[in-house]
């Protein structure tokens, strides 16, 4: 069973999955997980694999969702995606880590912005 | 993808070259700048990443790796983010990268694309003028008038990354023009540029005398009397008597204070000679130089100028005990574990102390509270051999009514400074092959062979000796001072009224204010 908070995340990432369509990016993976963590979407653009986080917010009452992907969090997702190449042997490739925010507003509909190469690898 | 770019580094006051190798590969972005970068060098990974977006040039985001070369020596400073700039866009292929040979980039970028002032400039372009490999120079705007003081470096002063861009493309020819205004500086008088006027001062004409023989032969003073009697205003104007710089000791003195980051920003050679005056509080580091990247201390900083030290008693003593090698060299080593560094420092040491605690034990008018006990321990902080390095002791006493009130003022720092530059001159001419400067430059052997007196004043010399207990030193100073008053003069020799007048200035070994 899934509780309120988790069923926006599934929401919110099926909204980017398709809005990232859409612009042109080739969902590979959805909720890719390893024991170092999870990573939302990854996905393909342009000769680049790409590793997506997506955050979904009600309201802006406590920020923008994407102030929320913390020193913490990127640095899990970085670890996780270090696994990923190396559980499947990619290399010499270019990657990207980008942010999804989305904002669920009741009246206007979903607030979507892409922040491509949000942050870097270094941990 | 690699670029190399060439850039280079400043050690003490010494420039070396330094590779700046770009390497970009794929795999999860970073940016990592190896080679022994301090924090402001690794910081500038965010500024050059600021920079080149928002100059309109892409940033690829993927694995960027810097090395700085030499790996092995510790680099400092915002100085490299010019060169890393660049080889990041030789690196993914913006600019080609057969433009950045023949070239050295320096400079630091400010968040949009500006390019910043660095200090050091000056000892980099000199190292480039001496390797006469006709290497461009590619500098911030602000930086222009300094290295071109190096004789023989094409500089290419760049306002933004963007010029520098464009300029390796070839879109961009940059040549340095002189801003409209400063024409009429030239013209201004150096006297004119000083506030202030030997003329300002009443009466004092004996410690005026003693200045002007002290700024004609660069000896050490020391200024000694009761509060308010005018030493400071003294030292002071000292400056403005000073002779003028020679070009290889404005270019030296330049390039201490290029290093050390006290030039004013778009500044050239300096014209005047530098006067520091640093605080009783002063650290013994930052009197004579020092830090884990060792830079230049205060007597640094004064190199062929002055160092005015008032309140002499005040200063710590550990502070004036390391005076010596500098006073008595010319120069001071700094050696800390990792390197050791070695720094000019000719400077003229300008004194100021009272006679006591209460400062009025000469004081003809104004009784002293002091005990014999205070008086010596009060002197007792300024070590023998501190004091015997000081050619020149000069009394200043408090000036009488009448002097106050309709004294003459003398001659303005004008007519002393002709003097002054006649006596000096004199000087270059006379060392010129021993690549001396200055009679308080003397070394013993050569005091023996310039320093030629009559039969009369040897006899002096002999009495000044026997009576006044001079040491070794104490006797070549006094012939030195000598010199400089039979130069002021005019004299090929040394006659016995200049020995006297010299004996005369040593005021302090007359075993007066008690000292043993």
């Amino acid at each position: 069973m899934q509780n309120a908070s988790q069923a926006l995340g599934t929401i919110g990432e099926e909204l980017a999955a398709q809005y990232l369509s859409r612009r042109g990016y080739k969902i590979l993976l959805k909720n890719y997980e390893c024991d170092l963590g999870e990573i939302d979407l990854v996905a393909k653009e342009k000769g680049a694999l790409i590793f997506i986080e997506v955050k979904t917010r009600r309201s802006d009452f406590m920020g923008m969702p994407a102030e929320s992907v913390t020193f913490h969090k990127r640095a899990q997702i970085v670890k996780c995606a270090q696994y990923y190449m190396k559980r499947y042997g990619i290399k010499d490739i270019p990657c990207r880590f980008d942010v999804v925010s989305i904002l669920m507003d009741a009246e206007n509909g979903p607030l979507i912005e892409l922040i491509q190469d949000a942050f870097g690898g270094a941990v | 993808m690699l670029a190399t770019v060439f850039s280079s580094a400043v050690v003490g006051i010494e420039a070396y070259p330094v590779d700046v190798e770009v390497d970009i590969s794929n795999g999860l972005p970073a940016f990592d700048i190896v080679g022994l970068p301090d924090t402001a060098c690794r910081e500038s990974a965010d500024r050059v990443r600021a920079a080149l977006k928002n100059s309109g040039l892409p940033f690829p985001s993927r694995r960027i790796t810097v090395n700085l070369a030499p790996a092995d020596i510790k680099k400092e400073g915002s100085s490299f983010d010019l060169a890393i700039a660049v080889g990041i866009l030789a690196a993914s292929e913006i600019i080609p990268a057969e433009v950045l040979r023949g070239r050295i980039f320096c400079g630091e970028l400010s968040l949009d694309g500006k390019l910043r002032g660095v200090t050091g400039i000056l000892p980099r372009a000199l190292c480039l003028a001496a390797e006469k490999s006709k290497k461009a120079f590619i500098i911030p705007y602000d930086n222009a008038r300094e290295a071109l003081c190096a004789r023989g470096v094409e500089v290419i002063p760049a306002k933004t990354l963007q010029d520098v861009t464009a300029f390796l493309k070839g879109d961009l020819a940059i040549a340095y023009e002189e801003p409209a205004q400063p024409q009429k500086r030239k013209e201004t008088k150096r006297s004119e540029s000083y506030p202030f006027d030997f003329s300002d001062i009443k009466g004092q004409f004996h410690a005026k005398r003693g200045l002007e023989i002290a700024a004609a032969g660069n000896h050490n003073v020391l200024l000694i009397g009761p509060p308010g009697a005018g030493k400071t205003m003294l030292a002071k104007r000292m400056p403005t008597i000073l002779s003028e710089f020679i070009f290889e000791e404005a270019l030296e003195t330049t390039k201490i204070h290029s290093v050390a980051g006290v030039l004013l920003r778009r500044s050239a050679l300096l014209e005047k000679r530098p006067f520091r005056d640093p605080h009783h509080t002063v650290s013994d580091a930052a009197m004579i130089g020092g830090g884990s990247h060792p830079r230049p201390g205060e007597v640094s900083l004064a190199h062929n100028g002055v160092l005015f030290l008032d309140e002499l008693p005040e200063f710590r003593r550990n502070v004036l005990e390391v005076l010596r090698q500098p006073l008595e060299e010319g120069k001071v080593t700094i050696s800390r574990v990792s390197s050791s560094l070695t720094f000019p420092s000719r400077f003229m040491l300008v004194a100021a102390m009272n006679p006591c605690p209460c400062g009025y034990f000469t004081d003809p008018k104004r009784e002293c509270h002091c005990s014999t006990m205070q008086i010596r321990n009060y002197m007792s902080k300024i070590s023998g051999p501190l004091l015997d390095r000081i050619d020149i002791q000069l009394e200043v006493p408090c000036l009488k009514v009448n002097e106050i009130t309709d004294g003459t003022c003398g001659e303005n720092s004008q007519t002393i400074r002709a003097r002054v530059e006649a006596a000096r001159h004199r000087q270059y001419e006379r060392y010129q092959r021993d690549g001396l400067l200055a009679n308080a430059n003397l070394e013993a052997k050569e005091v023996e062979k310039h320093c030629q007196v009559t039969e009369e004043a040897k006899r002096f010399l002999k009495l000044a000796i026997q009576e006044l207990g001079f040491s070794a030193r104490a006797y070549h100073k006094c012939l030195k001072v000598a010199r400089t008053i039979a130069d002021l003069e005019g004299e090929k020799d040394i006659q016995a009224m200049h020995v006297t007048e010299a004996i005369h200035y040593r005021a302090l070994d007359r075993n007066m204010w008690f000292r043993a």
